[in-house]
């Protein structure tokens, strides 16, 4: 079982020996997770990244039907759709209308799990609270965000008819977790009964997991998810390999590409045997000023490269299976 | 062969580098730098009671260090600023060419100071007033082990801080602690801020990247053109990287301000600074590599006129 579920990515032997009896066939099933919307960036990027409920719902099941077994959702706020809502209860509504769409997809809120740090006008420092808006949405899979780390992004104007941001402006903070907030948040995580996707920003996010595993905070098998590109890890196969040779034990390795090197570093890591995440919230253009059409356009190239290559792309039930969630949790609309 | 390749290296070139070992093993890589960090607010007389707290003892420590071989002398940020100008007095008067530096941080820190309160410090950049040569400003966010406490380096902070020390004559040294840190790097050179060649230190094991040849090798690869490349290692894995970077051709930093302990996994106290500089210079020479001399370090890294104090 734990072969199948958990390979070795420490063991270069063994993978020889697989890939040059099997190709990649014997990997792992790929599970795709698609990441339909973000908290930065909106429609003023690209039209085409969904921000109403309606929309997310139907983008994430075109996508679940292209092949993503995992949707990994923002809920903006109605108010103002440019910025990730306040309350639970949009995360739910979302949750509630990917269900009637999807029944078996794997639902995956932002959670954070950070505090943010950031200056006012005059240049006064204040810190959030901890954020942890969709925890009462009860996702399956929330992502934690096991970071510190400096965010410096250039956001564009929002012209009518879209609305929220009159002016371009530059979002720029410090994000970070203490062990005390993670101690707390995981705790409360799993009083939820949710399985935390821990959000690595770059290989030193692995201090964070070594720390859960030695307090017993962690349940095999763990779900690391690390960022390439942007304010993530550089994106090198050198450093991607690294990824897997020192991944912590019993966890799983997914891997996120921002930008435009997101096609190339997703390629790598399917060769590799790691897991895939793609959506418009990484990376919004499908190529050189080539604005994405849509989510399923992104989840069906990296599906028709995964099955080019030789890797079997998991199904939901399969996703399920591997990460040691239940049935698909139901919400009532 | 010619002077320049001799002293500036290109780290990222592998090719040079099988073509030099495969025929002069390491002697005609550039000489090792050897930084030593005289002190630090991490440790204090309690921990060890060889550990240099007096103007007078940081001088002394700071001469023994120079004579086993640092061309670097690095003092930390917790002594007051006058504290500062006097040692580096002492230390120009012992050590004609040393390069003298600084912990400056520049990072601002983020304390808790009660439920749900926190206080934002303005970047710590007091030491600059003393002059040192050259300064150590950390291009980095972390999570203290110690009391949960954060420091973070904005790129506004960072940007204003590099036009201050350029103006100041204040040579920066890049502090990493993550890989991911090297973006600052790329960050500055993209704006026109990073000045050749810079030196840059990581710091592997402890707090910091993962202490393996491999995660080594990324750095170095990922780093931009024209830098020198010092590596400082924590806790026990520190002599396994210090040795790699060696063989490596890069530069090392050591010092009590690093580690109080001579051997960490038998809580080995170091008898001194030079103690741990000595074993650097024993181990570099049989590996054959040469060591800097002060001038040697000072033409590496174009910090040619020496500053009297």
């Amino acid at each position: 079982m734990s072969n199948y579920l958990i390979h070795n990515y420490c063991d270069t032997r063994s993978y020889v020996d697989m890939i040059s009896r099997s190709g990649l066939s014997k990997l792992p099933p790929l599970i795709i997770t698609c990441a339909i919307t973000g908290g930065v960036h909106g429609k003023e990027s690209n039209p085409n990244l969904p921000e109403s409920p309606e929309e997310q719902a139907q983008q994430a099941y075109d996508a679940y039907n292209a092949g993503a077994s995992m949707i990994h959702i923002h809920a903006r706020d109605p108010k103002n759709p440019c910025a990730m809502t306040q309350n639970w209860e949009d995360f739910y509504h979302v949750n509630a209308l990917v269900r009637s769409r999807c029944p078996d997809v794997i639902i995956n809120n932002n959670l954070v799990g950070m505090r943010r740090n950031f200056a006012d006008a005059d240049g006064n420092y204040h810190v959030s609270r901890q954020l942890l808006v969709s925890l009462k949405a009860l996702p399956e899979v929330a992502s934690l965000d096991l970071s510190t780390h400096c965010m410096n992004v250039k956001l564009p104007a929002r012209k009518p008819p879209l609305f929220g941001r009159d002016e371009a402006t530059a979002r720029r903070e410090v994000n970070f977790m203490t062990f005390e907030d993670l101690e707390h948040v995981t705790r409360l995580m799993k009083e939820h009964d949710i399985k935390p996707e821990l959000e690595c920003f770059g290989l030193d996010g692995y201090r964070y997991v070594n720390y859960m595993i030695e307090h017993g905070l962690l349940d095999a098998p763990g779900w690391i998810q690390i960022l390439f590109g942007g304010s993530g890890a550089i994106p090198s196969l050198n450093q991607l390999i690294t990824a897997g040779r020192i991944l912590p034990q019993n966890c799983m390795l997914s891997i996120i590409g921002i930008g435009a090197a997101q096609t190339a570093i997703l390629a790598q890591s399917i060769i590799l045997g790691y897991h895939v995440r793609v959506g418009l919230e990484d990376n919004y253009y499908y190529g050189p000023g080539e604005l994405a059409k849509s989510n399923a356009q992104m989840v069906e190239r990296i599906v028709r490269i995964a099955r080019e290559l030789g890797r079997e792309i998991a199904t939901p039930a399969q996703a399920r299976e591997m990460m040691g969630l239940g049935a698909p949790r139901l919400y009532s609309l | 062969m010619p002077k320049e390749a001799y002293f500036s290296q290109n780290i990222r070139n592998t090719f040079q580098y099988t073509n030099q070992i495969s025929r002069h093993g390491l002697s005609v890589l550039p000489p090792l730098i050897i930084t030593c960090a005289l002190n630090g607010d991490r440790y204090t007389k309690e921990d060890n009671p060889n550990f240099p707290q007096t103007i007078e003892e940081l001088a002394e420590q700071g001469y023994q260090a120079y004579c086993a071989g640092a061309s670097i002398l690095q003092v930390g940020s917790q002594l007051p600023t006058k504290d500062h100008k006097e040692l580096y007095k002492l230390l120009r008067n012992r050590c004609p060419d040393v390069i003298i530096t600084n912990h400056s941080s520049a990072c601002r820190r983020i304390d808790r100071i009660g439920d749900e309160q926190y206080v934002t410090s303005q970047p710590q950049t007091e030491n600059f007033s003393a002059s040192p040569e050259a300064a150590y400003i950390d291009v980095t966010c972390t999570v203290s082990d110690d009391d949960g406490s954060i420091c973070f380096m904005a790129h506004r902070d960072l940007e204003q801080i590099i036009l201050f020390v350029r103006q100041a004559g204040i040579r920066p040294i890049f502090g990493m602690t993550k890989t991911t840190d090297i973006k600052y790097l790329t960050y500055l050179e993209a704006k026109g801020l990073l000045d050749t060649p810079y030196l840059c230190e990581m710091r592997f094991g402890g707090i910091g990247v993962a202490p393996i040849l491999e995660e080594l090798m990324n750095a170095i690869q990922a780093l931009p053109d024209h830098g020198l490349f010092s590596v400082v290692g924590d806790g026990p894995a520190e002599l396994a990287i210090i040795a790699q970077a060696i063989i490596l051709g890069l530069h090392v930093r050591v010092g009590m301000g690093n580690s109080v302990y001579y051997i960490p996994e038998q809580l080995k106290l170091a008898d001194s600074n030079a103690q741990l500089v000595e074993r650097v210079v024993r181990l570099s020479r049989d590996l054959g590599r040469p060591i800097a001399t002060p001038s040697q370090a000072r033409e590496m890294m174009a910090l040619t006129n020496r500053r009297d104090y």
